[in-house]
Parts: structure tokens; sequence; C-alpha cells
């Protein structure tokens, strides 16, 4: 996807510049590294706070208007809550988004190169998640944890752009991540999601810890089911529990139960509580088809999704339709 | 839904385009398939889409040839636009397109080859003012130019000839003097020729017999 090109530039000159080409250079010389100099820029540029010129003219198709405000651990809309006796009462969207196989990549690259890559590979998570709308709650590791979802917002908007959101990003990992990482030599890296909705009377609010090492959370059956769908979700898959299904309707054919997949029926539910009958099914999401029948994707000639963007930047040249439009010799013969 | 390859290859082919749903119409001769098509260049940048519908004949399916007609009404109904008032779209010289469906089609590689490009091209001619390649020209004189484009051919007397043994049903074997009156065999002179208008219809070949024998008079 060309909307996160300048992202990938980033991971591109942060390899280029790896120590592993000095030494492969030199062959006998003193050992050259990467100047000081050369990572600050590069590290200025993985760490803008603003999301890339790439990705911009997809957000303004988007039309959601980004909050760069947010701060880690405290949801503008329960930041009342922080370091107070209260609780709330309010669904929400849990997403834990993960990238794996980044330890391959010590491997290959010195750990400035990889602070570099992960640095731009999360700054391209995050703007995504803002972009549709998006709370990002923490950072760990790889990972990321985002609420959708809000006082001002429905339940089935959030659900949507949970859903879009991490679609979105999982085409990168997918597609253009893991393409230049092959390139490179370095195979396995892969993304995998869980998201889940906790309706009202089910997600309790409020401060957790003390003084400033506190954050404002959920506690939620549902948040926790996230975090577990997404150790069950495949390598670039989604997971995602009943309640997140039930808020897209007539969209069967983008999930299917789990334990469809494994063949286990161990799998089907991914949370059970017998003397309540209460059985909650996850399933796989077939993002790849949810991501082509949005409207802020087209589809294209073999079936690719292509994010819509106004490309301001750089402006169309036909000369690029004309390999697929010569293809074609009309005639006329309609009287 | 009878015909069992079709409904595989149009569930494949809603995987593949889900901006498309499909219309079985159990009445009718004709399925139809409904929906956006997105014209992406080969840079993958996204440009414009159009609403078309693609008609498929279910009883004759892979042995037909789609229609397809433009109902976005963004394309305009004149002839220089290869669209009929009603939005019919004239993707093809219609010899290409029965050569096609006599070998069999998938409606997915129709899509790709035929339909797709064409809209792409009418986009190209839309925003460049002519169209990328060449088009045919239109009625008999196109019929004329793929004669000699597609098949070697410009000689009236000659193409009369080969028609008529066409269309009685007349070709000597591969290694008879050919048809065209030259003193060669049949496999060294126009053997692809007549193995390409023998899959055509009847009354193509009639129609088109009809036309040069009136360029003759
Ligand atoms: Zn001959």
């Amino acid at each position: 996807m060309n909307i996160y090109k300048d992202y990938m530039d980033v991971i591109k000159e942060a390899v280029s510049s790896d120590s592993s080409n000095y030494i492969r250079e030199g062959l006998g010389q003193p050992v050259i590294q990467r100047s000081k100099e050369q990572f600050n820029n590069i590290y200025f540029k993985a760490s803008q706070k603003d999301i890339a010129d790439s990705l911009k003219s997809f957000s303004s198709q988007i039309g959601t208007t980004i909050n760069y405000e947010q701060q880690l651990g405290l949801h503008p809309d329960f930041g009342h809550l922080k370091n107070s006796n209260s609780t709330e009462e309010h669904y929400i969207v849990s997403a834990f988004i993960d990238i794996k196989g980044s330890t391959n990549l010590f491997k290959k690259f010195d750990k400035e190169t990889i602070f570099l890559i992960t640095n731009a590979i999360q700054r391209a998570g995050i703007h995504t998640a803002l972009i549709f709308g998006g709370y990002i709650h923490r950072l760990q590791g790889d990972g990321i944890f985002v609420y959708f979802g809000g006082k001002n917002m429905s339940r089935e908007k959030a659900v949507l752009q949970a859903l879009q959101a991490v679609s979105v990003y999982t085409h990168f990992v997918k597609n253009d991540l893991k393409e230049y990482f092959n390139s490179q030599g370095i195979e396995n890296i892969s993304i995998r999601t869980g998201i889940d909705l906790g309706h009202t009377e089910d997600v309790l609010w409020g401060n957790a810890g003390i003084g400033e090492i506190s954050e404002v959370t959920t506690c939620s059956l549902h948040t926790s089911l996230a975090s577990k769908m997404q150790s069950s979700a495949q390598t670039n898959g989604i997971v995602v529990g009943e309640f997140v299904k039930s808020e897209l309707e007539n969209n069967d054919d983008l999930f299917k139960p789990v334990s469809r997949r494994t063949g286990n029926e161990n799998d089907r539910y991914i949370y059970r509580i017998a003397d309540r009958n209460f059985n909650y099914t996850q399933y796989d999401f077939n993002w790849e088809l949810f991501l082509k029948k949005q409207p802020f994707i087209a589809v294209d000639q073999f079936g690719n999704a292509i994010p819509k963007a106004n490309n301001i930047l750089e402006p169309l040249t036909v000369s690029s339709l004309k390999p697929i439009a010569k293809l074609s010799k009309p005639y006329f013969s309609y009287d | 839904m009878t015909n069992s390859l079709l409904e595989k290859n149009i569930n494949s082919f809603l995987n593949t385009y889900p901006k498309f749903k499909y219309y079985e119409r159990p009445k009718k001769k004709c399925s139809i398939l409904k929906g956006l098509i997105d014209i992406c260049d080969v840079d993958g940048n996204y440009w414009d889409s159009f609403k078309i519908e693609i008609f498929i004949e279910k009883q004759k399916y892979p042995y037909c040839v789609p229609i397809v007609k433009e109902t976005s009404t963004k394309i305009e109904r004149i002839d220089e636009w290869h669209i009929s008032e009603d939005g019919f779209c004239c993707l093809d010289i219609d010899h290409e397109l029965e050569f096609m469906s006599k070998r069999g089609i998938n409606i997915i590689t129709f899509y790709q080859e035929k339909v797709y490009p064409f809209f792409t091209n009418v986009l190209y001619k839309m925003k460049n003012g002519k169209y990328a390649n060449e088009e045919y020209m239109h009625h008999f004189d196109g019929v004329i130019q793929f004669y000699e484009e597609r098949l070697k051919l410009n000689d009236v007397s000659v193409i009369i000839k080969i028609l008529t043994s066409v269309k009685n049903n007349d070709i000597p074997g591969r290694n008879q003097f050919c048809v065209c009156g030259k003193e060669i065999k049949i496999k060294n002179c126009h053997l692809g020729t007549l193995g390409f208008l023998k899959s055509l219809p009847k009354d193509r070949i009639q129609r088109d017999l009809d036309g040069f024998n009136n360029l003759n008079n």
C-alpha cells in the first residue's frame, strides 16, 4: 500500500545504514559505524508525531479528526477517573495487536537499526489506529493495546472502526513489511490481533495503581478475552469475539468459528461459564474480504486492495494507466 | 443454480471482487453481476470507479460472451465511446469474443482481460483525449480491419473464397492445396485462419461473407 511509503522509507534508510553494510564494504578495514548524526536524523523521522504525508492523503478519506494529544493509560472520556475513587460503566472495544518474529531482526541488524525499525512499525500502527478514531492505551514490546469507542460514539461505529484499523494495518504488515524483510533475508515477520467488545454492564472503568504509577483502565472479561484471542489468531490473522460479530449485521461470510480452522471443537469457545450457560464463541475474521468491501478501499484488476488516497504529493500520470488500457481494442457495431 | 461450474466461478469472483453482488434471477436467461469496477493503475494508485452490470447466460456458461452494461452513466452515450444508448459496451470485436466463447471463458479471466482493460481505456481516453492503443473502425470497416490485422487477409476475393469454404464446411485436408487458390498445401498456407473462422458461429460467417460480397459489387 502506497500509503505506508514514508514509513517504509524510514525502515529502508535504517537498514541501509546498518553497521553490517560497513563491515562488508570495509573488508579488513577498521569498522565504520553509522554516525550519531545519521542515527538522530532517521530517529527524528521515525518518531514524528504527525502522520506522514503518504498516510495523510488516505486519512482525509476516512474523515476522522486525529487527536494527537492522547496520553497512554488515560482515555480522554474517562480522564476524570484518574486518581479518583469513582468508577464508571461504559462499553469499550479492546484490540491487542502484536508483531511477531521481530527477534529475527537481531540475526541481521545492530540494535540501533532494530530500534529505528521497531519505532517506525509502531508509529505506523499508532497512526493507523488514530486515523480510525482509536485510543492507544498501552504499548508493550512489539504490541499495541488500543481502545475503540467512547462517550460520543455508537458501539456499532466503534466496532467497525476497530475492524477497519486493524485490517488496514494487518494488510501493511502482511504485504509491504513482509515483502521488504523477505528481500533482506528476514522471514516470519507477522502480525496477530485479538478484538472484543464489552457491553456497558460488563465493563468497569477506573483508576488502577497508585499516584503516578497508575492508569485509567477497564476491568472487563472482554478486555481479557481480546488479549487471549490474540494468541488464538493464526499468522497475520484476526480473531474476534461473538459480540463483535453481532455488531456487524449481514456479514456472516466474514466470520468463521476458530474451531472450523483448527478442527478442534475445544477451540470453539474462548470462554465458558457452565452454570450460567455462558458459551462465548471466538471467530476468525476474514479481514481481507472485509477490507475489499470498504468504501475507502479500491479493488484493482487482480483483486488487490488499494487504498483510495488523494494524491496531493504525486499527481497521477496517465502513463501508469496505459499498460492496462492498451490491452483493450474497442469496436463499435450498434446501429 | 444448476450450472455448477458457474456457481464455483461466481463464488471465487465474489471473493476476489467483493464490490460485486450476484443476482441469479431464476426465471431469466441471464444472471447478473452488479457492482463497482475500481480503476487502479500499475503503480497502485486509485483513479475512479464505474458502476457496471455483467450479464451471463446461465445455461451456456462457460460457452458464452458476457454482456457488459455501464450504469453509472459516466460515459457519454455516443459512438465515439463504444457504448450504446442503453449503456452496453463494445468490449472487443465480436469475432474475438465469439472465438473466446467457443473455447469457453472464465468469468474472472474475462473480467481481467476484457472488462477491466476496456474501462481503464475509457478512463485513459477521458484524461488523455484518445485511446491508449488503437480502436477498430466502426461497423463493417472494423471487420475489414480485423481480417487484415488479425488474419493477415486483405485481398477481398481471397477472403470470399475462404469464407465460402468455411460456410459450406468444405475444407480440404491439411496436405491438399489451400482454398485461397495458391498451389500450396493448406498446412503451409491458411490453416490457422481456417481454424479460427471455423470456430465462429455460422451466422457470423454469413454476415461477413455478405459484407465482403457487397464490397465486390
Ligand atoms: Zn491459403
